[in-house]
């Protein structure tokens, strides 16, 4: 699972309708897949993101230097497009979890083989 | 444009699902046809660079025909975990790299965020009844937002296909194929 896909998913829990994104990332194992890097489509992609969520999971993962908002000549911003490229098309999570900020929920969806699972139970829907 | 052959030959080696499972309406798309599918997507616009959703991937063959077409990546979302680690395969094979999967139920999934172009041959509803209007729903979102800062056209391409002979119901045929178009991007949430 690719951070990319991580800003997608919110807690599928169909009663879970406050807090329940960004999910909280525990990673097991994550590996890197150097892919090649294409500045005008990471642009593009930067401004379809929820960035803030994007923000907020990163420095969860260790990473404070990580910016709170897109740095305004970001389209120029080289080292920042590469950054970027890095934390959403070349890390992968391949183990670990996604669990729901929601207090009163706190559902985990667990990652597998780098796939995560978000199927609900019969009493989740 | 990638050439039909090229993309023939790319999508051949696609391995289908080893147990169909009858309830869930499996059955891979047949090559040819997925390779005809893209090609009248590529005729209508550009996706190279795009981002595409594959609703109720299977074993990955749309998501690979895309792939090979040129799209930058591809999301998958696949409800059976066989049919889901099967896809995997099939597309680090075939692409090497530029696609994630999403093991989720398309019915309880809960959609956030923008792609480019949705594509997808789902289920009819031989089996559930009104899965396919479900598939198409979640496409367009139960409630749609418009922002009107942003101003694209996303695509949806529907293959309609009956069973065949596996569930010894109905023939093989193409019935349409359908095209919608929306003139603005949405955010879409779920219901809530």
């Amino acid at each position: 699972m690719r951070l990319l896909i991580h800003n997608l998913l919110m807690c599928n829990v169909s009663k879970c309708d406050q807090n329940n994104y960004p999910l909280i990332i525990k990673v097991d194992k994550s590996i890197i897949v150097q892919t090649e890097f294409k500045q005008d489509l990471i642009v593009k992609l930067i401004q379809k993101l929820d960035f803030q969520a994007l923000s907020q999971t990163v420095k969860s993962l260790g990473d404070d230097t990580f910016p709170e908002q897109i740095p305004q000549d970001f389209i120029k911003d080289l080292q920042f497009l590469q950054r970027m490229h890095r934390i959403l098309y070349e890390t992968h999570i391949i183990t670990g979890e996604l669990t729901c900020p929601n207090p009163q929920c706190q559902r985990t969806y667990p990652i597998v083989n780098g796939i995560p699972n978000m199927i609900l139970t019969e009493d989740e829907i | 444009m990638i050439k039909k052959k090229q993309l023939d030959s790319c999508l051949s080696q696609i391995d289908d699902f080893e147990k169909p499972i009858w309830k869930l309406e499996q059955y891979m798309t047949p090559f040819d046809m997925a390779s005809s599918m893209i090609q009248h997507i590529m005729m209508n616009e550009d996706i190279s660079g795009q981002i595409v959703a594959d609703l109720g991937c299977g074993t990955g063959m749309l998501s690979a025909a895309i792939l090979c077409a040129g799209a930058h990546h591809v999301i998958g979302y696949e409800i059976d975990k066989q049919a889901a680690d099967i896809a995997q395969k099939n597309l680090e094979e075939v692409h090497g790299s530029g696609f994630d999967i999403i093991l989720t139920d398309i019915q309880y999934h809960k959609f956030k965020g923008q792609v480019d172009t949705i594509i997808m041959n789902p289920p009819f509803g031989t089996k559930n009844e009104n899965i396919d209007t479900i598939f198409l729903k979640k496409s367009f979102g139960k409630t749609i937002i418009y922002d009107k800062n942003i101003v694209e056209e996303i695509f949806i391409h529907y293959i309609r296909l009956q069973l065949d002979n596996i569930y010894k119901d109905q023939e093989n045929q193409i019935i349409e194929l359908l095209r919608f178009q929306k003139h603005t991007s949405f955010h879409y949430q779920n219901d809530s």
